[in-house]
C-alpha cells in the first residue's frame, strides 16, 4: 500500500500539530473578531461597539458556565426526530438499490475482488452519507428560522451553544446510525460477492504428469496438475503430490481449501469457499536507507528519472541494498520466523527477455554484529505483493561471513568491519539469538541483474504479525467516512447559523470540493499551481495562453499578478481552516488493500477530526448568539 | 457545568408566586428604540421610537395599535427575539437578552411557530426538556396541558394534520409548560373561533387569579377590553395612550343609566329632571348586547336545548 505521507505515532505528532492548530485558531479567531469589531464600530459607533464587544465576551463566559447537557440532548433529538419524519431512511434504500445493480458492474474476474468490491462500497458510501450530512446539517437550522420555530426555541433557556451543538449530534447521530446500517449492508454484500466455490473432476480436470508409483516418490513431489471449473470469473491451478493431498495454488488473491472424498472406487473433490480473499494484515513497518556501492549509508538511493519520488532505487550486481530496520522484534510477536511481505518497482534499464523477471535477493542482518543470512533469492514482478518467510532457525549454509557494515560518515576511518572471526560458528543460527539486538535486526534487499534496478519506499517492506478480525477491520473502515461526516456536519452547521438554507448548503458543498483538492487549493494559495493564481489562471483562459507560456509584459498582466498575490494571502488563511477530506481515504485504502487500521491512525485522525469540530462549535455559537433571531 | 441562577420562588397557600429579590416591576424598558436597517445598514424604517413602560405584577397589560404599530417588534425586544437600537430592557431584572430570564417566561407568538413534524405530546416533551423539567412531572404536567387545551383525543397526531385553531391551542400550551410567571402573548385569539376565543380570554383570567402577569398585544379591541387591566396605545411606533382601561375608556362627561322595567312616566319624569338640570339626553333607549355575547347565548342555549331554536322577535308565530 502506498503510503506517501505515513502517519507519525501520536505522541510525536501531536506536539506540532497541536502548535499549529493553535497559531491557526489564533489566527482565524483574531481576523474574525477584528471584522466583527469594524462591522460594530460602524452600525453602533465607538461607545456602543465597545460595549457590545464586551458583552459578546461576557454572555460567553456566563453560556458556557450554565451549558446544559440535558438540553443539548433535547436538541439533539429533535434533529434525530425531525430527519427521521423527514424520511432519511430513503438514503438506505438508495444504497441497497445501488448495491443490487452495482454488482452487475463490477468485473466478477477481477484480479484483487475484493479491493475492487470494498472500494466500490466505501465510495458509494461515503459520497452517499457525505450528501445526506450536507443536506441535513446545512438545511435543518436555516428552516427554523424560515419557519420561524425558532422563536419557540430562542424564547425558553436554550444557550446558542446548546442549539449548535444539539444540531450537530443529532445529524451525527443519524449519519451513524445510517453509516452503521451501510456497513452492515456493504459486509454483506462484499461478502456474498466474493463467496464462491470451484468444482473439480479427478478424471476430466486433473492431468498426471508421471506414471510412476506415487508411493516410490517424496511425498511433496507433484503427480497430477489441472485446473478447477470457472467460477466467478477465475480458476485455479490444483496440484496433487504424492502423498495424495491437493492443494489449489492462489490466484486472484484468494485460495481454496480443498479435500479429496472416496466413496467406493469414485473419487471426488470437496473445494471449499475462499480464503484470503478479505485480510486485515498488521504490518510491522521498519525504518528504510538505502546503501550505496561504495558502503556509504544514504536517506535516498538512486533516483531512474521517475517524476514521482515517492521510491528510490538500487543498482543490480552491485553492493548497493535497501535496508530496512525493525524495532520491537520479539519471539513473542513473531514466534515462527519472519513473515516478510514486499511490494518491489522493477526498474529495467533493458528490456532484455520480458518473459524473465528480475532476480533478488533478501538478507537478514544483525545491526551489531554485522552476521547476515542469504535467505531468499526470488523472482520479482513489478507491483505484486511477495510473502517470504524468515524461519527462526537458519541453516549455516545461509550465513555469509560478509560485515556489511555500513558507514556512517563519508569518513573512511569510522569504518569498522567486524572481524570475520568473532561472528559465532553454529550449525544453525537462530535469528532471535543471533540476528536481533534488542528487538532490532536490519532486512537487506538486493537485486541481483545487472543493469536493472529495484526500488522501495519504506512501507514497501514490512513484517507481517498476527491478522486482526477481517470484519471488525471493516466495520473501522467506516471510521473514515464517520469523521468526514462529523467535520462536514460542523461546518454545514456554521453555515446555516447564519445563511440561508440554499446558501449555507453551496457553501458547504464548497468545502468538501475544497477539502478533497486540498493540495491543489493550497498550491493555488501559494502561487505554486501551473497557469498562476486565479486572476492569472483566469487570463489565460480568456486569452488561450498555454499555462507553461510566460504571459506579455504588460500592465494588465502585472496588475493581475498583484491581485493574484492579495488572493494568495486569503486563500491561504482558508487554506489553514480547510480540512484534506482526502486524508481519511487511508481507512478505505487499508480496508481495500487488505491491512489493518492501526489504532494510532485512529486516534491521530480523530484528534484531526475533533480539532475541527470543537473550532467550528464555537464559531457557530458565537454567530448564533449575536444572530437576531427575528426578522422586520 | 454550574448551576443555573434559579429565581427564588415561594408558594404561597393561593398558588402565587411571589419573588423575594425582586421589585414589583416585572417589565421595563427605557427610551427603548428599535430601527430596521437593509444589509448594507441604511436605515428602513424606525419601528420603535423611546418608548418607556412599567409593566407590574400579576396585571394584564394590553399594547393595542393597528398593523406596523410596533406592537410585535415591542414583545420581540422583550423576549431578545430583536436587539434594540437604543435604549434599555429588562425582564423580570434581567437583560431582555440574558438567556436564564426565560426560565420564568412563556410565550405564544402570533403564529404557532412548532414542528409540525412532532405530535402534541412530543412538541410538549420537547419543550419541558428545555426548562430541564424531570421526566415524571413533564410527563403529568404535558398530559394536565393537553386536557387543559382540549387536544386529548389528537395527541398523538403531528403538528401538520392539525387545524389552526389546535395549533393555537397547542402554542399556548407549550407557552405554558414551565408553569410562567411572566406569559407574552401576541394575538392570542387570532385564528381562534368565537368559542376558541372565549376559552382564550377565560383562561388568560385564569391565569391572572394565580398571579400571572400576562403581556398581549392584539388589534382586537373587545379581547383587550375584556381582559385587559391597563393598554398602551402604540402608533407609528409610539406610546400614544398608557393607562387603566377603565379609566380609558370612561366618558367623564356623559352619564348612562341601565334601568329595567321602567315605565313611560317615570322614563319622562327622568326626561323632565334632566332638562331641569340644564343637561341634554343623548340616548334612552334598550340596551344592545355585544354580538359576541349573543353568539354565546345561542351557543349555550342550543346545547341546553337540541333541535330547531324558536326564539322570540318578528319572524315569531
Amino acid at each position: 500500500m502506498i503510503l506517501e505521507h505515513p502517519i507519525p505515532p501520536f505522541f510525536e505528532w501531536i506536539g506540532p500539530a497541536a502548535l499549529n492548530w493553535l497559531l491557526a485558531v489564533a489566527a482565524l479567531t483574531a481576523l474574525a473578531l477584528l471584522i466583527s469589531f469594524i462591522m460594530l464600530l460602524v452600525r453602533r459607533g465607538s461607545q456602543q461597539g465597545v460595549k457590545a464587544m464586551g458583552a459578546v465576551i461576557s454572555d460567553a463566559w456566563q453560556d458556557l458556565r450554565y451549558f446544559s447537557w440535558k438540553r443539548c440532548g433535547a436538541m439533539a433529538l429533535l434533529a434525530i426526530r425531525e430527519s427521521i419524519r423527514k424520511k432519511v431512511v430513503v438514503v438506505c434504500v438508495v444504497f441497497l438499490v445501488l448495491l443490487m445493480f452495482g454488482g452487475w458492474f463490477l468485473d466478477p474476474g477481477s484480479k484483487d475482488p475484493a479491493r475492487l468490491c470494498t472500494s466500490f462500497v466505501y465510495q458509494t458510501t461515503t459520497y452517499l452519507v457525505l450528501l445526506l450530512a450536507l443536506f441535513l446539517s446545512a438545511l435543518s437550522l436555516p428552516n427554523d428560522f424560515k419557519t420561524k420555530t425558532i422563536y419557540t426555541i430562542v424564547t425558553k433557556p436554550v444557550r446558542a451553544s446548546e442549539i449548535i451543538l444539539g444540531r450537530i449530534l443529532g445529524v451525527g447521530a443519524i449519519g451513524t446510525v445510517i453509516l452503521l446500517m451501510m456497513a452492515a449492508c456493504s459486509y454483506f454484500f462484499v461478502s456474498s460477492t466474493l463467496k464462491h466455490t470451484h468444482v473439480l473432476n479427478d478424471n476430466e480436470d486433473l492431468t498426471y504428469v508421471t506414471d510412476e508409483d506415487p508411493s516410490s516418490l517424496p511425498p511433496d513431489t507433484v503427480v497430477a496438475k489441472g485446473y478447477t471449473r470457472l467460477a466467478n470469473g477465475h480458476k485455479h491451478m490444483v496440484e496433487k503430490y504424492a502423498n495424495g493431498t491437493l492443494r489449489v495454488l492462489e490466484e486472484n488473491k484468494h485460495t481454496h481449501a480443498i479435500e479429496q472424498v472416496t466413496e467406493g472406487d469414485m473419487i471426488r473433490y470437496k473445494i471449499g469457499p475462499a480464503q484470503g480473499a478479505m485480510q486485515a494484515k498488521v504490518p510491522v513497518y521498519g525504518k528504510i536507507k538505502f546503501r550505496n556501492a561504495d558502503g556509504f549509508e544514504r536517506e535516498r538511493g538512486i533516483n531512474v528519472g521517475e517524476e514521482w519520488e515517492y521510491r528510490s532505487y538500487v543498482a543490480g550486481a552491485t553492493d548497493e541494498a535497501i535496508i530496512w530496520t525493525f524495532e520491537n522484534v520479539t519471539p513473542a510477536k513473531f514466534a515462527n520466523g519472519l513473515p516478510v511481505e514486499m511490494t518491489i518497482s522493477v526498474f529495467r534499464t533493458h528490456m532484455g527477455n520480458i518473459e524473465e523477471t528480475i532476480m533478488g535477493a533478501l538478507y537478514v542482518r544483525n545491526p551489531v554484529t554485522g552476521l547476515t543470512a542469504e535467505t531468499h533469492v526470488f523472482n520479482s514482478e513489478k507491483y505484486t505483493t511477495k510473502a517470504l518467510h524468515i524461519p527462526v532457525e537458519i541453516d549455516k549454509s545461509k550465513v555469509k561471513n560478509r560485515p556489511w557494515l555500513v558507514k556512517k560518515t563519508n569518513d573512511k576511518a569510522s569504518f569498522e568491519a567486524t572481524p570475520v572471526a568473532d561472528l559465532p560458528q553454529k550449525e544453525t543460527y537462530n535469528v532471535f539469538e543471533d540476528f536481533v539486538v534488542d528487538g532490532k535486526v536490519e532486512i537487506w534487499l538486493q537485486c541481483l541483474d545487472s543493469q536493472q534496478y529495484f526500488g522501495a519506499a519504506a512501507p514497501d517492506l514490512y513484517l507481517r504479525s498476527a491478522d486482526a478480525n477481517v470484519f471488525f477491520n471493516f466495520v473501522k473502515g467506516y471510521l473514515g467516512v464517520w469523521q468526514q461526516m462529523l467535520i462536514l456536519i460542523s461546518f454545514g452547521v456554521l453555515f446555516s447559523s447564519f445563511l440561508s438554507g440554499p446558501v449555507a448548503m453551496v457553501s458547504t458543498f464548497g468545502i468538501l470540493v475544497a477539502g478533497f483538492c486540498k493540495t491543489l487549493f493550497l498550491d493555488i494559495a501559494h502561487l505554486q499551481a501551473l497557469g498562476g493564481g486565479p486572476i492569472e489562471s483566469f487570463n489565460r483562459l480568456v486569452t488561450h495562453e498555454n499555462m507553461m507560456v510566460d504571459l506579455p509584459n504588460t500592465f494588465s498582466t502585472h496588475l493581475g499578478q498583484a491581485f493574484d498575490h492579495i488572493a494568495a494571502g486569503f486563500l491561504s488563511i482558508i487554506g489553514l481552516a480547510l480540512p484534506s477530506f482526502s486524508d481519511f481515504n487511508y481507512y478505505a485504502d487499508c480496508v481495500a488493500n487488505g491491512y489493518n487500521i492501526p489504532l494510532n491512525a485512529i486516534i491521530v485522525h480523530l484528534v484531526t477530526t475533533l480539532s475541527f469540530v470543537c473550532p467550528l462549535f464555537v464559531a457557530g455559537y458565537v454567530v448564533l448568539r449575536n444572530r437576531e433571531a427575528a426578522k422586520q | 457545568m454550574g448551576t443555573e441562577p434559579d429565581v427564588i420562588v415561594e408558594k404561597t397557600a393561593s398558588d402565587v408566586t411571589v419573588e423575594k429579590t425582586e421589585s414589583d416591576v416585572i417589565v421595563e424598558t427605557k427610551n427603548l428604540t428599535k430601527t430596521y436597517r437593509d444589509f448594507w445598514g441604511r436605515q428602513k424604517v424606525r419601528a420603535l421610537k423611546a418608548l418607556d413602560l412599567e409593566i407590574r405584577r400579576g396585571e394584564i397589560f394590553g399594547l393595542l395599535g393597528p398593523n406596523g404599530s410596533g406592537k410585535t417588534t415591542t414583545i420581540k425586544l422583550l423576549l431578545g427575539l430583536l436587539f434594540p437600537t437604543s435604549g434599555e430592557v429588562n425582564i423580570l431584572g434581567r437583560p431582555a437578552t440574558d438567556v436564564s430570564k426565560n426560565e420564568r417566561l412563556g410565550y405564544l407568538p402570533e403564529e404557532s411557530y412548532l414542528y409540525r413534524f412532532l405530535n402534541a405530546e412530543e412538541t410538549l416533551d420537547f419543550y419541558g426538556r428545555l426548562f430541564k423539567i424531570p421526566g415524571a412531572v413533564r410527563r403529568q404536567r404535558v398530559d394536565q396541558l393537553i386536557n387543559m387545551v382540549g387536544l386529548g383525543s389528537a395527541r398523538k397526531r403531528q403538528l401538520r394534520e392539525y387545524s389552526k385553531g389546535m395549533t393555537r391551542r397547542i402554542g399556548l400550551a407549550q407557552a405554558l409548560i414551565n408553569d410562567p410567571d411572566l406569559i407574552l402573548l401576541d394575538e392570542p385569539t387570532s385564528g381562534l373561533d368565537p368559542i376558541g376565543t372565549r376559552n382564550m380570554k377565560d383562561l388568560i383570567l385564569q391565569l391572572k387569579e394565580k398571579g400571572k402577569t400576562i403581556i398581549m398585544s392584539s388589534h382586537l379591541l373587545g379581547d383587550v377590553q375584556d381582559v385587559c387591566d391597563r393598554v398602551g396605545i402604540l402608533y407609528q411606533g409610539e406610546l400614544k395612550e398608557l393607562g387603566r382601561v377603565e379609566d380609558l375608556l370612561k366618558v367623564v362627561e356623559q352619564t348612562e343609566l341601565r334601568v329595567s322595567g321602567l315605565s313611560d312616566d317615570a322614563k319622562k319624569k327622568i326626561e323632565k329632571i334632566i332638562e331641569e338640570d340644564n343637561s341634554k339626553l343623548l340616548f334612552c333607549g334598550n340596551p344592545t348586547t355585544s354580538l359576541e355575547d349573543l353568539f354565546h347565548d345561542i351557543i349555550a342555549e342550543s346545547e341546553a336545548r337540541p333541535g330547531k331554536r324558536v326564539r322570540g322577535g318578528e319572524n315569531a308565530k
